[in-house]
């Protein structure tokens, strides 16, 4: 049973990593970082309603960012990738924006947006829709020539090229964009959320910080790990439903 | 028929032109197969896109069934090199994409392509994906799928290159009996020349780069069912093999 197997040995590092976290939690002995399980203790008594609320409102930002980042970058990529008079405008566009730190516009959206959920994942979205948008038009343009000659020779037209070629193509990589986008949405959703504001997962963990509550605080990162891991597994679930041919 | 009158073609790159063809001319008459052989980078695959419709030519015309060939042509099937399988349809998906992208619903498709595959020897893989088959199956499926179309016209680019030399010889049995129950005028490009020989019932030698008409050769015997131990067969492929090395 090598799903068995899998399972096991994802325990097994899980287990591994709460006795690494502990031995290094008796060794510090620092009130500052708790051991695993007085963090399960006070993650069973923040849970509800508390945490459970900001995890929901973070939850929120992260795949609202998230979709909002695939809805305009997988077109535009899987556009820019095929048609290089697109690419010739907008490939100097995202070069010149790359290095300018995203999160460094926070102050500015806040300025303009207020600080509800708009201003952050405005930013969320800035970070990674460039990532998304970058690996769609690659992974467009490195489509064998082949493989839409021969649709086109079976008269396809250039929407059922798309349809046929070119999007499930394209799918296993955007993908993959999309787990890696979703990492940087995490990290910019936590200082995003540390900065203003009262709301969500990020804010949990400093207000922890604050009080001096440095169980709540475990509680908060550990369910913002949680929601890491959740959202890494269903893209996973997502690209075993939406790819079937890459399956072994 | 398909007519070839005076064709060129020029591919343009950031380095400049780059002559493709140059002053092509021949005829391949209804029903028979033609093959094409030639060094490297003698625009064979170039010639089979302008057949297909799939570039346009810089100079001259193809004329197929009385038609002059500005794209992609309903009733010309095409069997690309390396196969043009779609990675992510299955075998029973790749070999129906021609009749869904016509718009015959899927009772129809079943009709068309149920007896297509068992002949071909693909039954039970219709649920396979590609990278699940062997070379030949692959090249079986894009038999298929070109067959399905109920084509006139069918044009394939070195289709059984990357077989075994038994696989191949089978495919080549099979192309042969399909040519007898079908007529379809076919043009073959191939690097064998004991393919070329077996198959084509009329071999056009290209030189190039960039590409011209060096030879053509008619052999009556192609396709015969012992015509591989004939004299003959032995005699055109060493004429073939100077040809191509002078
Ligand atoms: N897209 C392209 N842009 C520029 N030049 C090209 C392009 N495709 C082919 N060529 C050039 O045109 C010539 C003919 O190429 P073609 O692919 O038709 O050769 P071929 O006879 O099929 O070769 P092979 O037997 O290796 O498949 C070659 O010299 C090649 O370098
Ligand atoms: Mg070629």
């Amino acid at each position: 049973m090598p799903d068995c197997r899998r399972a096991l040995s994802y325990l097994a590092s899980l287990f591994f990593l709460f006795a690494f976290w502990w031995f290094l939690a008796t060794i510090i002995n620092n009130p500052g970082l708790p051991g695993p399980l007085p963090s399960l203790q006070s993650l069973v008594e923040v849970w509800w309603p508390d945490l459970a609320r900001h995890l929901c409102i973070s939850t929120y930002r992260v795949l609202g960012s998230l979709a909002l980042a695939l809805i305009t970058g997988v077109p535009l990529g899987l556009l820019a990738g095929r048609h290089p008079v697109l690419d010739s405008f907008l490939a100097p566009l995202v070069y010149l924006l790359y290095p300018v730190p995203k999160v460094a516009l926070l102050p500015v959206a806040m300025v303009l947006l207020g600080i509800g959920d708009a201003t952050r994942m405005l930013v969320i979205y800035l970070v990674i829709v460039n990532q998304i948008l970058i690996t769609t038009r690659d992974a467009a343009r490195q489509i064998p020539p082949q493989l839409l000659l021969s649709v086109a020779s079976l008269g396809a037209g250039k929407i059922s090229l798309y349809r046929q070629v070119i999007i499930p193509a394209c799918l296993p990589e955007i993908i993959t964009a999309g787990r890696i986008s979703l990492g940087s949405a995490i990290s910019v959703l936590f200082i995003s959320e540390t900065i203003a504001g009262n709301s969500g997962v990020g804010y949990f963990i400093l207000d922890g910080l604050f009080r001096a509550d440095f169980g709540a605080m475990f509680a908060g990162i550990m369910a913002m790990a949680g929601m890491g891991l959740v959202l890494y597994m269903m893209l996973n679930l997502v690209e075993y439903l939406l790819c079937p041919w890459q399956r072994q | 028929m398909i007519r070839v009158i005076n064709l060129d073609y020029t591919y343009y790159t950031a380095g400049g032109a780059v002559p493709a063809l140059i002053n092509l001319n021949f005829t391949v008459p209804a029903g028979q197969t033609c093959v094409l052989i030639g060094p490297s980078g003698c625009g064979k695959t170039t010639l089979l896109y302008l057949l297909g419709g799939l570039l346009q030519p810089a100079r001259g015309e193809i004329w197929i069934g009385g038609e002059k060939i500005k794209g992609p042509r309903q009733r010309t099937a095409m069997i690309l090199q390396d196969y043009g399988l779609l990675p992510w349809k299955t075998v029973w998906e790749n070999a129906a994409l021609g009749l869904a992208l016509r718009k015959l619903t899927s009772r129809q498709q079943r009709e068309r392509l149920q007896p297509l595959l068992a002949g071909l020897g693909l039954s039970g893989l219709e649920k396979r994906y590609p990278s699940q088959l062997s070379g030949g199956q692959k090249q079986r499926v894009a038999i298929a799928r070109a067959l399905s179309l109920e084509p006139d016209v069918l044009l394939m680019d070195e289709p059984f290159s990357a077989l075994d030399a038994l696989t191949r010889e089978g495919l080549q049995q099979t192309l042969v009996e399909i040519q007898n129950q079908r007529r379809l005028t076919t043009v073959l490009v191939t690097h064998n020349i004991e393919e070329a020989v077996f198959l084509g019932r009329q071999i056009i030698v290209l030189t190039g780069p960039p590409g011209q008409v060096k030879a053509v050769l008619a052999n009556e015997g192609a396709g015969r069912e012992d015509y591989r131990f004939a004299p003959e067969f032995h005699q055109l492929c060493t004429r073939v093999r100077q040809i191509l090395q002078r």
